[in-house]
């Protein structure tokens, strides 16, 4: 019976078709002691495999990654460094602000004072007349006024010529 | 080994990673072939997880991420070392861990062919055969470990038993003959 569940074990095994508890079945009926000797080459197989899992690591070493880990502070806690974000926050801000501004300027419409010319407009020919004789004599006021205080300064700078002299 | 949450403290540390260490030594040392230099990469593994810090709460099998860990620290020393094309010796263990001469004689010779031949087995080959025959794990979790397809696993797994079986028949069949 035995004999019979142990070739379908083997035959799935190395197929590649068993389950972990396959696997493990076969390892508790190949550690029999009064195996007939066919099986014995499969003994040895299971048998270097727990070999193999039986090794540890040596206590020495265990004892050296405990001190190391232990040496070392808790595990670092990853901060955030908010200086540089700020610094970047604030750089975008200014550059928002501007782009702001700039494009405000180029879109707004040129404002012009609201002036209504047709106010004043003359109705009437005496209207214009008048006008233009006050026109005319704010010009001739000026002109004077220009001529009078040119005559003044040629004067002081007679006064002046005549004190080198 | 659940998922850690919170930062894990030395006490934590010890509960719940370090009791991988045994199976990630024998990773090492399958993959390194020599004790000193697997002791080595295991004290730098366990340093790296250690100061993994807050990112460990976001593991969810710590055990198969350390293996994944120190499977990718063991390649890495493997390139730097540029050992990948020498042909090593199998791996001597210390007096104390070898079985007594009786054991020996009773297991025959078959066994110490047997670790000679998973050392020489292709890398992935020997990798599914250590994760899966060595220490157990379901295919899931050798997917996981080996980032390997799960049709490539049990491949790999087929052809690193068919070896070993035709191996094992030959010893066999050479000690009958000299036996007789």
């Amino acid at each position: 019976m035995e004999d019979k569940k142990l070739n379908q074990l083997l035959e799935r095994y190395f197929a590649g078709e068993s389950s972990l508890e396959e696997e493990n079945q076969l390892r508790t009926l190949l550690q029999s002691r009064d195996l007939p000797e066919k099986w014995l080459p499969y003994q040895a197989i299971f048998q270097g495999l727990e070999q193999e899992a039986a090794i540890t690591l040596p206590s020495d070493i265990e004892k050296e990654i405990l001190a190391q880990i232990e040496s070392e502070t808790a595990p670092r806690i990853r901060q955030i460094t908010w200086k540089p974000l700020l610094r970047y926050a604030a750089a975008v801000a200014v550059l928002l602000i501007a782009i702001t501004w700039w494009t405000n300027s180029l879109s707004e419409p040129e404002t012009t004072a609201g002036i209504d010319w047709s106010k004043y407009e003359p109705e009437t020919p005496e209207e214009a007349a008048k006008v233009y004789r006050d026109a005319i004599l704010k010009l001739s006021t000026a002109l004077n006024n220009g001529a009078n205080s040119a005559a003044k300064n040629v004067k002081r700078v007679e006064t002046v010529g005549q004190f080198f002299e | 080994m659940g998922r850690l949450r919170g930062v894990m403290n030395a006490e934590q540390f010890k509960k719940e990673v370090l009791p991988v260490k045994d199976k990630l030594y024998r990773l090492a040392l399958r993959m390194l072939r020599e004790p000193a230099d697997a002791q080595d990469a295991i004290q730098e593994v366990f340093l790296k997880i250690w100061r993994q810090g807050t990112a460990l709460k976001k593991i969810d099998n710590i055990e198969a991420w350390a293996m994944r860990v120190t499977k990718n620290h063991c390649l890495d020393r493997l390139r730097s070392r540029n050992r990948q094309t020498q042909a090593l010796e199998p791996y001597q263990l210390d007096v104390d861990d070898r079985p007594s001469a009786q054991e020996q004689l009773e297991q025959g010779e078959a066994i110490g062919q047997l670790r000679e031949l998973i050392g020489q087995l292709p890398e992935k080959q020997k990798l599914v055969l250590q994760l899966r025959d060595i220490e157990g794990m379901a295919y899931q979790e050798i997917e996981e470990i080996l980032d390997m397809p799960l049709g490539q696993v049990k491949t790999n797994l087929f052809r690193a038993r068919q070896k070993i079986r035709k191996l094992l028949l030959a010893v066999s069949k050479e000690t009958n003959i000299h036996g007789r």
